[in-house]
C-alpha cells in the first residue's frame, strides 16, 4: 500500500466514486448501484461503504448533501471527479501496458 | 422465528479472554461461546465485563468494526454506529450488539452472509483511524499520569516518596507506567493487524483466544484491584490531610524531636515559652517509611522571653528525616533545594561552615530563611522567621540547627 493512503484507489473506493459520478446518493444507493453494476461481482460490505465514505468526506473528494431521517446524501465534488478521472487514466495506462505485454498470451481462448 | 427467539432472561457474565483491540480474538471468542448457547446481551459490556442471555447453541459470526469516531457517549452519534451504516448492516444480515474499546460489534446468525469488511486496504484504513486515536491517547496518558506529575512534583521523586508513604507513591508510580504501557500495546498491536491484513489479505476470524487469556485475565483483574485499592488509599490520604487527624498537637507532644525547636535556639536556662494561640499551628506529625523510617513534620509558633526581658518570637517550620541511607539523606536534600530554587523569589543566603554534610541557605518565596542540612542519614529542612525586633541572626540558629543533627 503507498505511502499517502488515497494515492492509488482500490476496486471498492473506485466504484463509490464511479456511483457518485452519476448522481448524489445515500450509502445503501451506493450499495445497490455497485450490486447493480457489477452484476454482484463486486460485494462491498456495509463497514467498507461506510469506511469509504468518511475517508472521501475528509478528503473532500464527497460532501454531505442532505440529512433526510436517517439518510445521508453524498455528492462528488470536484476534487473527487478529479481523483476519478486519476484513476480512470491509471487504469487506462495500466491495461495499455498490459494489452501490449500479455494481451495476445493472456486472452480468451476459444 | 430465528433460532435466537429461544434465549433465557436469565443473564450470564464472563471476563473477556483477549483486550478490546484483539479484533480476532474477540470474534472467535463470542463466536465459540454463541456456539456454546451464550449470546452476547445488547450493549453487554460493562466495566470491562460480558453478559450473555443463554439460548440452544447454534453458529453465530461476530464481527467488529473499527469505530470511525470516539465512541465516548460524548462523542458523534453517542458513540453508536450510523443509523444508516445499521440499516445496510441489517439489509445484509447483521445485527449491531454492543461496542467494546474503540470497536462496533456486529452478529449474524445466516450463514451465506456478505462480510461487514470487504476490502482489506480499507479494514486496514479504518483500524489506522482507531490506532491514530489510541497513539493520541496513548500520548495524553503519558503527559498526564508520568510527565505532568513529574513537573508539579518538579522532579523531586525521593521528597514526594517520604512525604505521601513509599508504597502509595510507588504503587501509583506503577499504575501510571501500566497504564501507558497498555495504551501503548493497543497502538502496535493494531499496527501489526494493520501490517497483517495487507500482507494476507484477510484476518482470522477463529484465532485461538484461548492461548493467552489466563495471562491476559489475570493481569486485568490484578490492574483493576490495585487501582481500585490504590483509589481507596488516596480517599484515606485525602480525607486524613483535610481532617488533620494525623496532627498532634504541640501542647499535647510529650517526645522530644531528634533537631532543635524554636525552644532549643536559645540558650537562656531563665527564658520563658509560650506557644501562640493561633488556631492553624502548632502542630506536629510524626510517621514513619520505607525509606525514611523516623520522619517530622514541625510547625511551631512561639514566644520566648529571656531573662532580660527580650523576646525571641516567630514560626519554625521544619521537616525531619532519618533516612536508611546517607545517600537517600543527600538526594532529599538536594531535591528539597531543587523544589524551593525552581519556586518564586528564590535568594541564596550565605552559610558559615557547619559541622554538617551539606548545608544551603536561602530566603523562600514566603521571604522566610530557609536551611537544608544533611548529616549522615538525617536531613533538615527548616524554615524560621522571625516577628521580634531584635532577630536571632542566620548563622546562630542555622549553627543550632546543624550542631542538633549530631
Amino acid at each position: 500500500m503507498p505511502k499517502r493512503a488515497m494515492a492509488v484507489l482500490t476496486e471498492s473506493m473506485f466504484y463509490v466514486l464511479m456511483a457518485l459520478c452519476q448522481e448524489p446518493m445515500c450509502g445503501i444507493d451506493i450499495a445497490e448501484f455497485i450490486d447493480r453494476k457489477t452484476s454482484g461481482r463486486l460485494q462491498i460490505g456495509p463497514a467498507t461503504l461506510y469506511t469509504i465514505l468518511g475517508k472521501f468526506e475528509k478528503e473532500k473528494y464527497i460532501r454531505e448533501i442532505e440529512v433526510e431521517g436517517r439518510k445521508r446524501t453524498y455528492q462528488i465534488t470536484e476534487r473527487g471527479i478529479s481523483a476519478c478521472g486519476q484513476e480512470l487514466e491509471r487504469l487506462r495506462l495500466c491495461l495499455a501496458d498490459a494489452e501490449a505485454l500479455i494481451g495476445k498470451e493472456a486472452g480468451p481462448h476459444d | 422465528m430465528t433460532k435466537r427467539e429461544n434465549v433465557s432472561a436469565k443473564r450470564v457474565y464472563r471476563l473477556p479472554p483477549c483486550p478490546s483491540y484483539d479484533v480476532e480474538g474477540m470474534e472467535s471468542w463470542l463466536t465459540d461461546l454463541a456456539s456454546r448457547g451464550l449470546f452476547l446481551c445488547q450493549d453487554g459490556f460493562f466495566a470491562g465485563v460480558a453478559s450473555f442471555e443463554r439460548g440452544a447453541p447454534h453458529p453465530m459470526k461476530y464481527r467488529l468494526d473499527a469505530a470511525p469516531e470516539s465512541t465516548s457517549m460524548w462523542s458523534k452519534n453517542g458513540g453508536e454506529p450510523e443509523e444508516e451504516a445499521l440499516a445496510l448492516s441489517a439489509q445484509y444480515g447483521w445485527e449491531y450488539v454492543a461496542s467494546r474499546g474503540e470497536f462496533y460489534i456486529y452478529r449474524s446468525e445466516e450463514g451465506g452472509v456478505r462480510e461487514l469488511n470487504t476490502d482489506p486496504q480499507v479494514q486496514a484504513l479504518a483500524l489506522k483511524t482507531v490506532q491514530k486515536r489510541l497513539r493520541s491517547s496513548a500520548v495524553s496518558c503519558f503527559l498526564w499520569a508520568v510527565i505532568y506529575p513529574l513537573l508539579w512534583l518538579r522532579g523531586c521523586l525521593l521528597l514526594t516518596m517520604v512525604s505521601v508513604g513509599s508504597p502509595f507513591f510507588l504503587l501509583g508510580a506503577a499504575l501510571a507506567l501500566g497504564m501507558f504501557f497498555r495504551s501503548l500495546l493497543q497502538v502496535l498491536h493494531l499496527r501489526s493487524l494493520r501490517k497483517k491484513l495487507l500482507a494476507q489479505g484477510a484476518i482470522d476470524h477463529r484465532k485461538n483466544w484461548q492461548k493467552q487469556s489466563l495471562r491476559y485475565r489475570a493481569v486485568s483483574t490484578l490492574f483493576l484491584s490495585l487501582t481500585v485499592f490504590w483509589l481507596v488509599l488516596l480517599l484515606h490520604q485525602w480525607s486524613v490531610s483535610t481532617l488533620d487527624e494525623n496532627n498532634t498537637p504541640l501542647s499535647e507532644y510529650a517526645g522530644d524531636p531528634p533537631f532543635a525547636t524554636m525552644e532549643d535556639l536559645v540558650s537562656d536556662p531563665d527564658s520563658s515559652y509560650q506557644l501562640s494561640a493561633l488556631g492553624f499551628s502548632n502542630t506536629m506529625r510524626e510517621w514513619s517509611d520505607w525509606l525514611a523510617p523516623r520522619a517530622f513534620d514541625w510547625n511551631e509558633i512561639a514566644e520566648i522571653t529571656l531573662s532580660d526581658r527580650t523576646r525571641l518570637s516567630g514560626g519554625l517550620y521544619a521537616e525531619y528525616y532519618e533516612t536508611v541511607s546517607p545517600w537517600i539523606a543527600r538526594r532529599i536534600a538536594e531535591e528539597f533545594l531543587l523544589y524551593d530554587r525552581l519556586g518564586k523569589r528564590y535568594e541564596e543566603l550565605t552559610l558559615p561552615t557547619l559541622p554538617v554534610d551539606f548545608a544551603a541557605a536561602y530566603s523562600n518565596d514566603l521571604h522566610f530563611p530557609t536551611i537544608v542540612l544533611q548529616k549522615g542519614s538525617k536531613v533538615l529542612h527548616a524554615s524560621f522567621y522571625q516577628t521580634s525586633a531584635d532577630p536571632l541572626p542566620l548563622e546562630e540558629w542555622a549553627g543550632r540547627m546543624a550542631d542538633s543533627l549530631q
